[in-house]
């Protein structure tokens, strides 16, 4: 009974260790993946990207296009999120400029956005 | 024993555990980094990231999200895609963008393909005066076409398509040859001789890959008459002559000429 005991609680500790290992000390690492796993600091990192390439082009289809690599059909939340987490970061008043722009073009409002708007 | 049904338990939970967390349920596909990317989503970024710096003029910010992307040295692989997207016949804007960041990042001008009159930087441009200017300038020095023989190419052989001529401040002008398919894509392989007075080389499209597939070059002496053939069709005969010129600057160098051929 106790050997059968010990058996257990072992494999319990043994399937808690592989868990442990294959969840977070050498989780799966995937490579080829697609813009729209991207993680969150990236994926604002791009949105910004966006934003400062509509600015220097005014492309709005091109803008779109690069959103639906994201995953994003609708931009305009995004873009807001994006520039609530910019401005929370301290980001340049450039940065909060240029998506205030882009969220007017995909005609997004948001108040945070009012007073970097053009 | 009791040590035995230990160690078994331990391995058995073990394996169940690892079986678990990387077959039955492994972590999802998300937060994935930019550097996971696929290649052509990274030259995806890789555009981006141009278009950006087109519009900004940060240069660091510019590198930086290079370099997260991983992809080696950032001016090889932002020239390396202008070159791609200029044999490909892209948007001119699209590679003048990246031909700018190429060179802003310290890219050799020859590396470069032709882009057209550059776009000034924007004035908010924080360090303007570290800009380099391009000088990837097509000049106006015409290069006599040659010509081709009055059969149609048998299928597989080459025809000219373009020569371009450009005033670049490099060390030595440089005969490029670029061997493309039907469809544009990049052949390698491709067997040039070059021949000159008193001498004869060979060179192979495809050796330097980072500037596309197709691409194969050549240091000429300036002043001399050159003459390239193919090895897929030795009777066409191109002559080149790398000719003085100036270039944006003032510094006088000597024309590159590139020659690019299809396949009808």
């Amino acid at each position: 009974m106790r050997s059968f005991l010990l058996f257990l609680i072992m494999l319990a500790l043994g399937a808690a260790l592989g868990l442990f290992v294959g969840w977070v000390a050498l989780p799966v690492q995937y490579v080829d993946t697609a813009p729209d796993t991207l993680r969150q600091a990236d994926r604002d990192e791009v949105i910004l990207m966006i934003a400062a390439a509509y600015t220097g082009d005014a492309n709005i289809e091109r803008a779109r296009a690069r959103f639906r690599r994201l995953g994003l059909a609708d931009p305009g939340p995004a873009i807001v999120q994006t520039a609530q987490r910019a401005l929370a970061n301290g980001a340049p008043e450039s940065d909060l400029r240029a998506l205030a722009r882009l969220a007017a073009a995909f005609n997004t409002f948001s108040p945070l956005l009012d007073p970097y708007r053009p | 024993m009791r040590a035995f049904v230990a160690l078994f338990g331990l391995i058995l939970g073990l394996g169940l555990g690892l079986f678990y967390a990387y077959v039955v349920d492994p972590v999802d596909v998300a937060d994935t980094t930019l550097a996971s990317l696929r290649v052509e989503y990274k030259a995806e970024m890789t555009q981006l990231i141009a278009d950006a710096y087109a519009a900004d003029g940060d240069l660091e910010r510019a590198r930086a999200r290079l370099t997260a992307l991983a992809q080696g040295d950032p001016a090889k692989s932002v020239a390396a895609l202008a070159q791609q997207l200029a044999a490909s016949g892209a948007e001119p804007s699209r590679v003048q963008a990246l031909a700018q960041l190429a060179l802003a990042l310290g890219a050799p001008p020859a590396l470069l393909p032709s882009t057209g009159s550059p776009t000034a930087l924007p004035s908010s441009t924080p360090t303007p005066t570290l800009e380099p200017t391009p000088t990837a300038i097509p000049t106006a020095t015409p290069i006599p076409l040659p010509t081709r023989p009055p059969s149609p190419t048998p299928p597989g052989l080459f025809q000219l398509a373009t020569t371009e001529t450009f005033c670049l401040t490099a060390p030595q002008p440089l005969l490029q040859v670029i061997a493309q398919d039907a469809m544009g894509n990049g052949v390698p392989g491709v067997e040039v001789i070059v021949e000159w007075p008193g001498g004869q080389d060979r060179f192979f499209t495809g050796l330097k890959p980072e500037l596309g597939l197709g691409y194969g070059d050549f240091a000429m002496e300036p002043n001399l008459d050159y003459t390239v053939r193919l090895t897929s069709d030795p009777a066409a005969e191109y002559p080149v002559r790398p000719e003085p010129c100036t270039d944006p600057n003032g510094r006088q160098t000597t024309t590159t000429v590139r020659l690019i051929f299809r396949q009808p």
